[in-house]
């Protein structure tokens, strides 16, 4: 077992640890709602609550086998990742038809930025989506010629690409860090702790605002967030962040300054998605995901704490 | 098509369709499938799919069982496939097509003679009543050749399929097609009641709203 795993780049002790509680979790979690189905009949909740629980069994098998295995499957996998969040995005923001030669040059930087990830080109990494592309995207989308609505499509297309290829290579970027000495949780510690972080907030957010939500915070963007769900939210997820201290490599006190710093940012990612959505009147960005609707439904909070959480933990330990 | 490569179609097409397309169109090109199952039990039919782009005959042979898939014939225009003989052999050898003329008005039957053949040997047609592809999402007018096929051959049903999306992924007039989110939406096959004494006009009406209705 031990000489199997330590083949493969990323199941350190930690990680496995982590990971088997939450296998643990979800299996519970389906022996209940499979037996309220058979013992009080079918109903559209329990039949909803079943689907999404299936969801998750898929995504949670895919990030155990895509991320952990070796740095080139997760890099590979999480670009695939990046391009499906862009396509679901950019098709949703009614773009010009003159917009698609533009739309074409985003999709060919994905390889490069990951490319960039993947050999730890740092300064190519962080120069290439927020100034080179955001430089010849612009002179693209004004060579075309079509000047209706060009300052429109100028500023989405370059922030869509930031939000989901510039943010998610972020996640690459994290497995390509080097070693630490004495930390043994390893890189695949790192990324376990910001995706369980980030998707635990959502989670605590909505079922504290839930229980005990009153005050709305911002009811024109989204109507079910509220201050005590985002607090309660907040609370819960630096608790559980407390106990998860062990997968990253600084102290606790920082690990909570970063959780307190993920959960706002977080929630800023959650409403961010909901005014976009709101806005083009769609409920869900996508069908790729059953049960949970697009990919940037479930990883909008993701587009912003993985940025925060590289460039914290690399002003910290990797300077 | 002689008969040895009419034996490795089936494989090929498989292969092609159901292993690589169909996986690939999901995943890279955000093409999704809605209701698939609608094809299951059925021998024999016609589907008719609204057309803005080379990406739908493709998408919608995607979503085929495997046992129909060398079953279905795309009615293609010969003056565009049909260029030459490279073309004219991969088209009907890949998408297994149909070429026909839609220039003359005397070619026109030959091709409703020739697509009725089919039918009577038991295949089945996938049908673009548009005709071309026209401008991006926007239905054009239909013609009337569907029409006049399930009228002479009542027992077999029509399939409606709306495509989504397909025309903003690779339009008319460009060659690069972009991932957008699109979608392969399947209805229920539909037998029109009473076609016999229908008018032609009358039935292309009732494809075209059973069309609308899956848009909305």
């Amino acid at each position: 077992m031990d000489q199997l795993l330590s083949r493969t780049d990323f199941f350190s002790r930690e990680v496995l640890f982590v990971l088997g509680g939450i296998y643990l979790l979800i299996t519970i979690l389906t022996i209940i709602f499979y037996s309220v189905k058979i013992t009080k009949g079918e109903s559209k909740l329990i039949n909803e609550l079943i689907e999404r629980t299936r969801s998750w069994w898929v995504i949670l098998l895919l990030f155990t086998f895509v991320i952990f295995i070796n740095r080139e499957i997760a890099t590979v996998g999480i670009a695939l990742l990046s391009l499906i969040a862009f396509r679901e995005l950019s098709s949703n923001l009614n773009l010009r038809a003159s917009d698609r030669r533009t739309l074409l040059w985003c999709y060919v930087a994905i390889p490069f930025q990951f490319m960039a990830a993947y050999t730890q080109y740092f300064d190519f990494f962080v120069l290439f989506i927020p100034v080179i592309m955001y430089i010849f995207l612009t002179f693209r989308t004004v060579a075309k010629g079509e000047i209706e609505n060009i300052t429109r499509s100028l500023g989405a297309i370059h922030w869509t690409i930031m939000l989901t290829v510039f943010s998610f290579s972020h996640l690459a970027y994290i497995l390509s860090l080097p070693p630490r000495e004495g930390f043994t949780a390893g890189n695949g510690g790192m990324i376990l702790f910001i995706v369980l972080i980030t998707e635990l907030n959502d989670i605590f957010q909505f079922t504290s605002g839930k229980l005990f939500g009153k005050n709305k915070i911002i009811p024109t963007v989204s109507p079910n967030k509220t201050v005590e769900g985002f607090l309660g939210g907040m609370v819960l997820t630096t608790l559980t962040a407390y106990g998860l201290r062990f997968l990253l490599p600084i102290n606790a006190d920082k690990t909570i300054i970063l959780t307190i710093l993920l959960c706002i940012v977080g929630f800023g990612g959650d409403i961010t998605l909901s005014a976009v959505k709101r806005e083009h009147k769609i409920k869900d960005m996508g069908t790729s995901i059953p049960g949970h609707g697009g990919m940037m439904d479930r990883l909008d909070s993701l587009a912003f704490t993985s940025v925060s959480f590289f460039y914290l933990i690399r002003y910290w330990c990797y300077k | 098509m002689n008969d040895n490569l009419k034996l490795i179609q089936k494989p090929v097409h498989f292969l092609i369709y159901r292993i690589f397309l169909k996986n690939f169109l999901r995943i890279i090109f955000g093409v999704s499938y809605k209701n698939a199952a609608k094809f299951d039990g059925l021998e024999q039919f016609i589907i008719v799919a609204n057309h803005n782009s080379h990406l739908d005959t493709v998408s919608v042979l995607a979503a085929l069982p495997s046992s129909m898939l060398t079953k279905v014939h795309p009615v293609a225009a010969g003056d565009y496939f049909g260029k030459n003989k490279f073309t004219q052999f991969s088209t009907e050898f890949f998408v297994n097509t149909l070429l026909i003329s839609r220039n003359k008005e005397k070619e026109k039957n030959n091709a409703l003679l020739d697509m009725n053949q089919l039918l009577q040997e038991g295949q089945s047609l996938l049908i673009f009543p548009e005709g071309s592809r026209g401008e991006a999402e926007v239905l054009q007018d239909f013609k009337h050749g569907v029409s006049i096929l399930l009228k002479k051959n009542p027992t077999i049903p029509f399939i409606p399929i709306f495509l989504k999306g397909m025309g903003k992924a690779l339009p008319k007039g460009d060659p690069f097609l972009i991932p957008t989110e699109c979608q392969v939406r399947i209805g229920d096959p539909v037998w029109i009641e009473d076609i016999q004494n229908k008018e032609i006009p009358e039935i292309t009406e009732i494809i075209k709203q059973h069309i609308l209705n899956l848009q909305n």
